[in-house]
């Protein structure tokens, strides 16, 4: 077979399997241009070399030369955990643990974690007791609580590296769809987050036709802050007629004293 | 240093015409030149026009006080009167209290008025309204609410609150830290 060459003003990108016809002066129909086209993109597949397999043909395409562009953003690198940034500072090395460790009570390997390891709650069967923690001590629930706050000071700071890793890459949550995110508190009921409602409050608040102006309250509905209003105060000396402040302040003194008797 | 506005006015107005009742109109109009109501680091203070105008020339920073400190607003936005005002709350009060010289010094230090210290009560003084104490001599000594009203306090036992103590002169020695006049 002789070698084909790719004719003068095609160009071909195997990786992507496209070939691009740059001629100047292109002269046909686009089906005509379109078959010719075809042409050197098949020869550069068949020239590729050919893999070992029973089932088919098969040909290892190259990396393709034509680079789409992003259509999102860089996703952000995962930002280091807590002990990950201290160890970087401290240089520790990550050491690698054995998976089984030895029981100095029994003799035995057992699990460094999980079931039938050192720590786990079903181990033991005689636990001390201390006659200074009194009668209600009870070891074997000591080790259960320990262990339930052990998970939870982990899981807490497990939350607390996801937040900081998502922290960056998070869009702004929409405060009206904060209303949706529920937290299970310690009872097991869910509550909302604080500030999101404050922020969906003003919102709702302020979303009819006339911003909210002559809405009905609802009992201990707060006062809705007039948002982007700012304050303005009087000047200080009223040059042209101090008798202004005056009658103001009487104004307001008469409709007290009105409203006292 | 800035006017009150309407809101700030209103509350600073109902908290004094508990007091002074009709008589508040005489604050704003006084005989011997004009008075207006001053705001500064939320204290609120009674100056005449005159110095208020000089006192304009102070920078926001250095104005320490003007005039007379007549109460503050905390920082939800309430009006606590201060004793710097009794002066005025005194020359005009509606319903006042006299306490014999028994329990001058206890109101004085701070307690409320009993039954027994009790000298005289204005007529018609209704529960919860607003009176200025004076001792027997006729000398402000501070003000305060009713905790019954005049009908009530005779029938009162002695030992039973007549009047709840809000301020006193001795506030100028036990309390000279929160004074206006340590906003220095």
């Amino acid at each position: 077979m002789t070698t084909f060459q790719i004719p003068p003003g095609y160009e071909v990108d195997l990786g992507n399997l496209a070939a691009f016809d740059k001629r100047v002066g292109i002269e046909g129909t686009p089906v005509e241009v379109a078959t010719q086209g075809v042409e050197p993109l098949v020869h550069a597949i068949f020239s590729l070399p050919v893999l070992e397999s029973d089932e088919a043909k098969l040909v290892s395409l190259p990396n393709g030369a034509f680079h789409l562009p992003r259509a999102k953003p860089i996703p952000k690198e995962r930002a280091l955990t807590k002990w990950e940034k201290f160890a970087k500072e401290k240089g520790i090395q990550k050491r690698h643990r054995d998976r089984l460790v030895l029981d100095d009570a029994t003799g035995e390997y057992v699990p460094r974690y999980g079931k039938g390891s050192k720590n786990a709650l079903d181990r033991d069967v005689i636990l001390p007791h201390k006659e200074s923690m009194g009668e209600d001590y009870d070891p074997f629930a000591q080790k259960r609580k320990e262990k339930k706050q052990r998970i939870k000071e982990n899981t807490k700071k497990h939350n607390s590296n996801l937040g900081r890793a998502a922290k960056g890459r998070r869009a702004q949550i929409n405060p009206v769809h904060a209303l949706d995110v529920g937290k299970a508190g310690p009872s097991g009921k869910k509550f909302l987050p604080k500030k999101g409602l404050k922020d969906s409050l003003a919102i709702a608040q302020r979303s009819t036709a006339s911003a909210g102006r002559f809405d009905q309250k609802v009992t201990n509905e707060p006062k809705a802050k007039l948002q982007g209003r700012k304050k303005k105060f009087q000047t200080i000396v009223d040059k042209k007629a101090l008798g202004k402040e005056k009658e103001r302040s009487q104004k307001i003194a008469e409709r007290i004293l009105m409203g006292r008797k | 240093m800035r006017p009150l506005t309407e809101e700030e006015t209103t509350q600073v107005f109902e908290k004094l015409a508990k007091y002074i009742g009709p008589n508040l109109k005489k604050l704003i109009d006084t005989p011997d030149g004009s008075y207006c109501f001053r705001l500064q680091k939320d204290r609120v203070y009674y100056v005449s026009e005159r110095t208020m105008r000089l006192a304009t020339h102070v920078a926001r920073d250095s104005l320490a006080s003007l005039g007379v400190c007549f109460g503050k607003f905390t920082h939800h936005k309430n009006f606590h009167l201060h004793i710097s005002c009794l002066e005025y709350l005194g020359k005009y009060a509606t319903h006042k209290v006299w306490i014999k010289p028994s329990s001058e010094m206890s109101f004085l230090y701070g307690n409320h008025v009993l039954k027994t210290g009790l000298g005289r009560i204005t007529e018609n003084t209704e529960h919860g309204a607003g009176v200025v104490v004076y001792n027997m001599g006729d000398m402000a000594l501070g003000f305060g609410l009713t905790a019954r009203s005049t009908v009530e306090c005779r029938k009162a036992a002695p030992t039973d609150i007549v009047v709840l103590h809000q301020a006193d002169l001795g506030m100028y020695l036990r309390s000279e830290d929160s004074s206006p006049a340590s906003a220095l």
